[in-house]
C-alpha cells in the first residue's frame, strides 16, 4: 500500500467541512452567482439535496471498487483510457491545489501585506503543506480534526459579536426573482464543493468504510449550515447591493466589529484561523496530487514525488492568472461551475455507468 | 527523507518567522485621526486636510508647565487629483507616512457634497487601512476649518468630534452616521442618504451673545477661537448634497427611523401659556407601514414615546390627572410638528426618501415596487404620509410642585 495511515469517519466528516467552509471566510463567489440578491442563503439551504445528488456517483463508484481510489479504478474499468482519466483527476487535483495556493496569496497581498510578492506566500506555504503531506493522510486529518472546532467556534463568536449590527429586515422580500435562479445557485453552490471527490480517494483509508455515507452527508449539512448563518450574517450587516460588492465579504463583516470600543480590529484573529484552516485544505489537495500521480504511474511510494509536484504547483498557481481579476472570472459560477461538475460528477458517472456495463469483465480480472 | 524534510521545514521557518516584509514602526508613522475633504483652488484638485497625532505631545501634558495644553495634533494640508493622490503629496510636507487606521472622522465640505460624494468615498472603501467606521460629517462651509478647530477639554480635535456624536443621543438632534451606514443608504436604489452637519461657530460670537467684551490681547494673539457644533443633519438627493436639515428637523428624522434615545420636549405649561415645561424624553420607537390600496402608495409611520416631567417652571402643581392629559397632548404636537416638518422639507422640497419608504414598499409588496421603482423618485413626492404619535407621560421626579406653589 501507498498509504498506511487510516482516518476515522469523524476525521472524514471534519476534513469535508473544514475544507469546503474555509475559503468562505474571505472570498464568497455565491454572492456574485444567481440569484445575486438576499436569497442567498436560501440557494445554500437548498443546495443540500443539489449536493446529495451530485455525490451519489462518486459515492457509488468508491463502495463499488473499495479498495481503489478513482484513479485506480479508472484503469481497472476502462484499461488504456482509465490511465487519461486517472491523468485528469492528478490534474485537477493539482489544480486545486495549485488555485488554493493562488487564493491565500491573493487576500494575503491584498489586505493584511500589500507589498510582499505573491511567491513568498505560494512558496512557504507550498513547503509546509509538502511536510504535512510527506506525513501521510492521517497527520493531515488529525490536524484538521483539532482545528475545524476552532474554526467554526470562531465563526459562531464572530456571528455573536456582530448580531448588534444585524438588520434582518434585509432578507426580505423573500424569494424576489422567483425560485428558478435560487435553484440555479444552489447548484452552483454545490458545484464548489469538490470535496465529494474525498470519497472516492480516501474511502480506501477508512477504517470503517461503511461510515462514510454518514460522513460525507454530515459534512456537507455542517458546511451548509455554516455557509447560511455566513450569508446571513453578511447580507444583513452589509445589505445586498453592498455586500455584492465587497471582495472579502466576511472579512469585512469582521472589521465592522465593534463592541463599546474595546472588542475591536479582531479581523487579525480571524486571518490567523483562515490560515490555518486553508493550509489544512492546501495539504489535503496536495496529498491528493502526490498520491494520485502515485497510483497512477505505479510507484512504491509517493513521498519522492512530493517536491517536484510541488516545483509545478508552485509555478502554476503563479502562473494561471495574469491578476486578480482574471483570478475571480475563473472561480466565478460562469466557468467554475461546469469545469467542476465535469470532475466531481460526469466523470464518475460515466465511470460508474461503464463499469455496470461490464461487470463481468471486472470481476473476471 | 527525513533529513530532508526536516531540512525544509528548517528553511521554511526561517521564511516565517523573520518578521514581516513591510514593517511599519510606530515611530514611522504618522496616525491620522481625522481628514477633511475640500475642494482645491486649482481645477478639479482636492484639497485634503489631515489632522495627525503627536504621540509625544500625548504622552506627557505635564511638561509644558501652566502654558495652556500644547496642541495634541498635527494639521497638514496637501492637494491631489484623487484622494489617494493627495495623500502620498502629503508624504512630502510629512516626514512619516499617512497611516489611516486609525481615522475617527472623515469631513467633506458642503462644496465638494454638493458635487457629489461617490467619487470620493470609492478610496474610503476599497483602502484596506481604512475601516468603515469612521464618522461622516458634511461641514457646512470649509471642511479644513473644522478640521484645524481646537476643543478645550480633549487634546485630540478629533476625538472631541467623535464624542459630539456618540453624545448626540442626549438629545436626539443629530444623526449618528459612519461610512458603513452611508455607503448603504447611497447603495440602495430607493433611500436617499444623509450624515451629520457641523459647522464652526467662532467663539468671539458665542461671547458677544453672552454680553462680554473679549480681552483685546488675546484676540489679537490668537484671532477668534474656531469651535465646532454639531447643527442638524445633511440630506443627499443621490450622492448630492440636496439641503440642510436644522435641529428639530433631524429630530423629526429620528422619530421616523425610530433612533430617538432621549432629549428634552419643550412644551408650554398648560397653566400659564408663558412658562415652559420639559419632558425628557425616556424611550422611543417607531414603525413604517406601507400599504397599497388600488395602485395608491400611503405610508403609515406610527411612533411610540414614553417620557418623563423632567422640569417645569410654572407656578402650579401639574401632576393632577387633568394637566397631565393635557400634557401628554402637548408632546404629541411637539413630536407631529417635529415630523411634519422633516416630511415636509423631504418631500416637497428635495424629492429624496432618507426614510426608506421605498425599501419599506420593496419588502413588503415586491412586485408592485417593480413598476413603483422606476418612477420612484416623482412618487415619493406625492404619496401619502400619516403620522400617528403615542406618546405618554410615566413619572414625575422627586417632588410635585415647586416650592411655595400654591394649592389648587
Amino acid at each position: 500500500m501507498l498509504e498506511d495511515g487510516r482516518i476515522t469517519d469523524r476525521q472524514f466528516m471534519l476534513l469535508i467541512i473544514v475544507s469546503r467552509l474555509i475559503l468562505s471566510l474571505t472570498y464568497l463567489p455565491a454572492l456574485n452567482s444567481p440569484p445575486e440578491n438576499q436569497d442567498v442563503w436560501i440557494a445554500g439551504l437548498l443546495s443540500f439535496p443539489v449536493h446529495l445528488l451530485l455525490a451519489v456517483p462518486a459515492y457509488l463508484l468508491a463502495q463499488r471498487f473499495k479498495d481503489r481510489s478513482i484513479i485506480q479504478s479508472a484503469e481497472l474499468i476502462l484499461g488504456k483510457t482509465g490511465k487519461i482519466i486517472g491523468a485528469l483527476y492528478v490534474w485537477f487535483f493539482l489544480h486545486m491545489t495549485a488555485l488554493t495556493l493562488r487564493q491565500l496569496s491573493c487576500y494575503l497581498t491584498s489586505v493584511p501585506y500589500p507589498e510582499t510578492p505573491a511567491p513568498v506566500f505560494i512558496i512557504v506555504t507550498a513547503l509546509f503543506a509538502a511536510l504535512a503531506v510527506g506525513y501521510g493522510v492521517e497527520t493531515i486529518c488529525r490536524t484538521g480534526e483539532i482545528m475545524t472546532p476552532v474554526v467554526m467556534f470562531s465563526i459562531f463568536v464572530v456571528i455573536i459579536l456582530i448580531a448588534k449590527d444585524m438588520d434582518l429586515k434585509a432578507l426580505a422580500p423573500m424569494l424576489e426573482k422567483g425560485i428558478a435562479p435560487v435553484l440555479h445557485g444552489a447548484l452552483t453552490i454545490a458545484a464548489r464543493t469538490v470535496e465529494i471527490l474525498f470519497v472516492t480517494m480516501l474511502l480506501p483509508y477508512l477504517n470503517q468504510p461503511g461510515t462514510a455515507k454518514k460522513a460525507m452527508a454530515w459534512g456537507i449539512f455542517f458546511f451548509i449550515f455554516f455557509f447560511t448563518i455566513i450569508t446571513v450574517s453578511i447580507i444583513t450587516t452589509f445589505d445586498v447591493e453592498q455586500a455584492i460588492n465587497r471582495t472579502f465579504p466576511f472579512f469585512s463583516t469582521v472589521r465592522l466589529i465593534s463592541i463599546g470600543e474595546f472588542l475591536e480590529r479582531i479581523d487579525a484573529v480571524h486571518l490567523g484561523i483562515w490560515i490555518l484552516g486553508l493550509f489544512i485544505k492546501i495539504s489535503i489537495y496536495y496529498y491528493l496530487t502526490a498520491l494520485g500521480a502515485a497510483q497512477l504511474f505505479n510507484l512504491q511510494d509517493y513521498r519522492p514525488i512530493v517536491l517536484p509536484l510541488g516545483t509545478i504547483i508552485v509555478s502554476l498557481s503563479v502562473l494561471q492568472a495574469e491578476n486578480m481579476v482574471e483570478l475571480r472570472e475563473f472561480t466565478s459560477y460562469k466557468v467554475w461551475t461546469w469545469y467542476a461538475l465535469f470532475f466531481i460528477t460526469f466523470l464518475p458517472l460515466i465511470l460508474l455507468v461503464v463499469a455496470v456495463l461490464r461487470r463481468r469483465e471486472v470481476q473476471a480480472r | 527523507m527525513k533529513r530532508q524534510l526536516i531540512a525544509i521545514f528548517i528553511i521554511s521557518v526561517l521564511f516565517a518567522t523573520s518578521g514581516c516584509w513591510n514593517r511599519r514602526e510606530l515611530n514611522t508613522l504618522a496616525i491620522i485621526m481625522a481628514i477633511g475633504i475640500d475642494k482645491a483652488p486649482e481645477d478639479g484638485k482636492i484639497k485634503l486636510t489631515t489632522q495627525v497625532l503627536k504621540p509625544d505631545e500625548i504622552k506627557a501634558p505635564a511638561a509644558t508647565g501652566g502654558q495652556g495644553s500644547p496642541k495634541g495634533v498635527w494639521v497638514l494640508t496637501s492637494t491631489g487629483h484623487t484622494i489617494f493622490d493627495a495623500y502620498r503629496n502629503a508624504t512630502m510636507q510629512s516626514d512619516r507616512k499617512l497611516y489611516n487606521s486609525q481615522t475617527k472622522v472623515i469631513v467633506i465640505s458642503e462644496e465638494m457634497a454638493r458635487a457629489g460624494v461617490r467619487p470620493i468615498l470609492d478610496f474610503f472603501d476599497r483602502d484596506h487601512e481604512l475601516r468603515r467606521l469612521s464618522w461622516l460629517l458634511i461641514a457646512k462651509g470649509e471642511a479644513k476649518d473644522i478640521i484645524e478647530a481646537e476643543h478645550e477639554q480633549e487634546k485630540i480635535p478629533a476625538q472631541a468630534i467623535e464624542s459630539l456624536v456618540t453624545a448626540s443621543g442626549a438629545t436626539s438632534m443629530a444623526v449618528t452616521v459612519n461610512l458603513h451606514e452611508f455607503l448603504k443608504m447611497l447603495a440602495n436604489k430607493a433611500t436617499d442618504p444623509f450624515a451629520s452637519r457641523i459647522e464652526i461657530i467662532a467663539e468671539e460670537e458665542t461671547e458677544k451673545k453672552a454680553a462680554k467684551k473679549p480681552k483685546p490681547e488675546e484676540s489679537q494673539q490668537n484671532g477668534p477661537r474656531k469651535r465646532m457644533r454639531l447643527t442638524g443633519a445633511a440630506v443627499f438627493k443621490d450622492d448630492k448634497l440636496a439641503g440642510w436639515l436644522n435641529r428639530p428637523e433631524t429630530r423629526g428624522l429620528n422619530w421616523i427611523l425610530g433612533k430617538v434615545k432621549s432629549g428634552i420636549i419643550i412644551v408650554k405649561s398648560p397653566k400659564d401659556e408663558n412658562q415652559y415645561v420639559a419632558l425628557e424624553i425616556i424611550r422611543a420607537s417607531s414603525k413604517i407601514i406601507p400599504e397599497i390600496r388600488d395602485g395608491q402608495v400611503t405610508i403609515t409611520v406610527e411612533v411610540e414615546e414614553e417620557g418623563n416631567l423632567g422640569e417645569q417652571m410654572s407656578d402650579v402643581d401639574l401632576t393632577t390627572p387633568e394637566y397631565f392629559d393635557s400634557l401628554e397632548r402637548r408632546q404629541a404636537t411637539v413630536i407631529k410638528n417635529e415630523i411634519a416638518a422633516v416630511l415636509r422639507k423631504a418631500q416637497k422640497e428635495w424629492g429624496t426618501d432618507i426614510f426608506g419608504f421605498g425599501d419599506a414598499i420593496h419588502r413588503k409588496f415586491p412586485r408592485e415596487w417593480k413598476k413603483l421603482e422606476k418612477k420612484w423618485d416623482t412618487e415619493f413626492s406625492q404619496i401619502e404620509v400619516k403620522v400617528k404619535v403615542i406618546s405618554t407621560l410615566k413619572r414625575f421626579g422627586l417632588h410635585t410642585a415647586p416650592a411655595g406653589t400654591k394649592r389648587e
